[in-house]
């Protein structure tokens, strides 16, 4: 019966069979030369619409695998005919030999505009460089809740293929795990899906800043791994703007199931993941979106270095101390009080003159829970 | 998964298993098995599973191959088609693109466009969609680094050294220090805990060892000096929960959070290890143990007045000393 050839074992004869061959397939061919779909036709009791059903739903399972089982058309009958035919392309389907060169031999090609392989099944690279690929691969799967780490695993397993076991030493480094991450990653695998695939997601949020839940509907534009949590950058339906969303904090989430194939929403050309990454609290815009506020802020050496090590502002002047004042861009101004404040004294609001009086607020706030005399401003 | 037995699951481990059987001298289970994490009986179930077939069955893809089973070694004769592994597909490329586009931006200019380079090339030649790359993944959708600006490359000096277990010579500022301090350093391990990186090192100017936050490492050169780290050290003795913490004595801290912030740090003390309790206001009181009683101060600080160190004492008093300073 049909029945007892296995799912895998169709796949395999379906993938084998294909990657065999040099020239298209026709539908008729596979159907004969695939057991299952020949059973089936055969003595299986399957009519041929069933059996067409069957392989298209196998067709695009391996295509979502990976693998590139094209449709083509061809002509028959000396070109008076056009017929369809499946093909899959050793060139698209194989992955070509890794061959190691040293980084002056690489960086020299680079230079002349980078050669192609010498032949498709070559794929030149300089051994530093693979090096650092696959310590790369074997960070994102580890860093916690890292929703595509089976996909990265897969891709390091690939790319390690044809080399040297040893030429990748153990990895120093260490992601400790983190129970925000891990408590979201389901959200985040599902939310990654709607992602890939540009479908709608709506889930309840609770926003810290306005301390209240709302049902949210968004668009999402990409996953954000900072500060050790999960960020969703989406457009936001209800603010027409894009916003960012804390995975911690997203709850019942549902995707829009309706059209799988079809993409719900397109991302701007012009959208830039990387410019919300590093983002601190601050920077932020808030639901008001006021214009920022740029703050003069001193920080005394070498504080001063670190600030500029970190990306803190841009430096406005250097004394010769040492110290420094840079300016930074405020759009919400609690959380940059509430850093500066962190600096304990290292740092100083020079201007405007709304953020140092409610700096000096805040410091009087916290000086009298500690029942600390009330002292005049610093001078 | 790989790890999983669905169809797609097995597809994909046999996808590997048998090129990778194909050479030479074949491949041992435990390799294998290493390789996908998962065991060497499922991938000995997954292999009879697709070649085990009913007599009365024409033949299919297995009448081409033949497979040497030996106790802890698979060898593959003649793969028919399974010769190589396949290209990666588009979320495998995502994941190398998220790869090299992590170190390079965590590296020096230079090292950065030569991985950029081997993206544009790994895209095209590595990848499975027709034209390398279907155009799905730009802009990209995800970012993984958690990396802040290093223009001078300094993560990258410290995770090299730590590779090739090279001393570092490092110049770090301490929170409130007044000057920098040049060390050399010993770089064993590199860890990532709360949004921060650490590096935990022997010290030599202090002769044991330390862990220093990555951010305050202002500068560093790896050495042509080696080192070899203990056998004895694992960086989880760092580790408390999801902190970086490591000291032979802790001190217990009490800290009080105003019920405006209550439900957010319940959030992350109920997530963590901390113990803590509710107060008739609907503030919060969290017990923290802490190795370094300077971190609770500078914890403290960043919510402003909305948390208060409630004990030690002398705790109270540096933050009270803080303030004074800021004109408090």
């Amino acid at each position: 019966m049909a029945e007892s050839i296995s799912k895998l074992q169709r796949w395999m004869d379906v993938v084998a069979f294909l990657a065999g061959r040099h020239f298209p397939v026709s539908q008729e061919e596979l159907w004969e030369g695939v057991p299952a779909y020949a059973a089936g036709l055969e003595g299986g009791g399957k009519d041929p619409e069933s059996v067409r059903r069957m392989f298209e739903r196998d067709k695009d399972e391996l295509r979502a695998l990976g693998i590139p089982i094209e449709t083509v058309t061809f002509h028959i009958q000396e070109g008076s005919e056009r017929s369809h035919g499946y093909r899959l392309e050793n060139r698209r389907f194989h992955l070509p030999y890794l061959r190691l060169v040293r980084a002056a031999e690489a960086e020299a090609d680079d230079r002349s505009g980078g050669s192609p392989p010498p032949s498709p099944r070559d794929f030149v690279v300089a051994e530093d460089e693979v090096a650092a690929a696959l310590e790369g691969l074997r960070d994102v799967s580890r860093v916690p809740g890292f929703p595509l780490a089976r996909e990265a695993r897969s891709a390091f397993r690939k790319l390690a293929f044809d080399l040297d076991p040893d030429l990748l030493g153990p990895s120093p480094v260490v992601y400790v795990a983190d129970p925000e991450a891990e408590a979201a990653a389901e959200t985040l695998r599902r939310l990654s899906d709607a992602l890939l695939a540009r479908k709608r997601a709506t889930f309840r949020y609770r926003s810290m800043e306005r301390d209240d839940e709302a049902v949210r509907t968004v668009h999402p534009y990409g996953l954000l791994f900072q500060h050790g949590r999960w960020y969703l950058v989406a457009w936001a339906a209800d603010r027409k703007d894009t916003r960012m969303f804390r995975l911690g904090r997203v709850a019942e989430l549902s995707v829009n199931t309706a059209s799988p194939g079809t993409a719900d929403y397109e991302i701007p050309a012009d959208f830039d993941l990387t410019s919300y990454a590093g983002r601190k609290a601050w920077e932020l815009a808030g639901e008001g979106d006021q214009a920022p506020a740029v703050a003069r802020v001193w920080f005394r050496f070498p504080r001063s270095v670190w600030a500029e090590r970190n990306g803190y502002g841009t430096l406005a002047r250097e004394e010769e101390d040492g110290s420094q004042i840079r300016e930074i861009a405020v759009h919400r101004a609690e959380p940059f009080l509430r850093w500066v404040l962190s600096l304990e004294g290292d740092a100083r609001i020079e201007d405007p003159p709304e953020l140092q009086a409610a700096f000096l607020t805040m410091v009087h706030a916290v000086a009298e829970r500690y029942g600390a005399a009330k002292g005049g401003p610093h001078g | 998964m790989a790890e999983g037995s669905g169809t797609a699951d097995r597809l994909e481990r046999l996808l590997y298993v048998l090129p990778a059987a194909s050479r030479k001298q074949g491949a041992s289970l435990e390799e294998l098995a290493d390789a996908l994490g998962t065991t060497g009986k499922r991938i000995m179930q997954d292999l009879e599973q697709v070649t085990a077939r009913a007599y009365y069955h024409p033949g299919g893809w297995p009448d081409d191959v033949s497979i040497l089973i030996e106790p802890d070694r698979v060898r593959v004769m003649h793969a028919a088609g399974f010769e190589r592994p396949i290209r990666l597909s588009p979320r495998e490329t995502l994941c190398l693109a998220l790869a090299l586009r992590g170190t390079a931006a965590a590296s020096h200019v230079r090292h950065g466009a030569r991985r950029m380079a081997l993206l544009q090339r790994a895209e095209k030649y590595l990848g499975s969609s027709p034209d390398g790359g279907d155009g799905a993944w730009t802009p990209d959708p995800l970012h993984a680094g958690d990396h802040a600006p290093d223009p001078e490359g300094i993560r990258e000096t410290l995770l090299a050294a730590a590779r090739d277990r090279h001393a570092c010579a490092i110049v770090y500022a301490k929170a409130s220090a007044d000057d920098m301090d040049a060390r050399v350093i010993h770089p064993y391990a590199i860890l990532h805990a709360e949004g921060a990186w650490y590096v935990v090192a022997w010290c030599a100017v202090k002769e044991g060892m330390r862990v220093f936050r990555m951010d305050r490492i202002l500068a560093a050169d790896e050495t042509d000096a080696s080192f070899d780290v203990p056998a004895d050290f694992d960086a989880a003795d760092y580790v408390s929960g999801n902190h970086v913490y490591r000291a032979p004595e802790d001190v217990e801290v009490r800290v009080r959070y105003s019920p405006r912030i209550a439900r957010w740090v319940r959030e992350r003390a109920e997530a963590g290890v901390a113990e803590w309790e509710e107060e008739g206001d609907g503030s919060l009181v969290v017990r923290h143990r802490v190795a370094d009683p300077h971190w609770v101060v500078n914890h403290a600080l960043t919510y402003g007045p909305d948390a208060e160190i409630l004990e030690p004492e002398d705790l109270r008093a540096m933050v009270r000393e803080v303030v004074g300073r800021m004109g408090g």
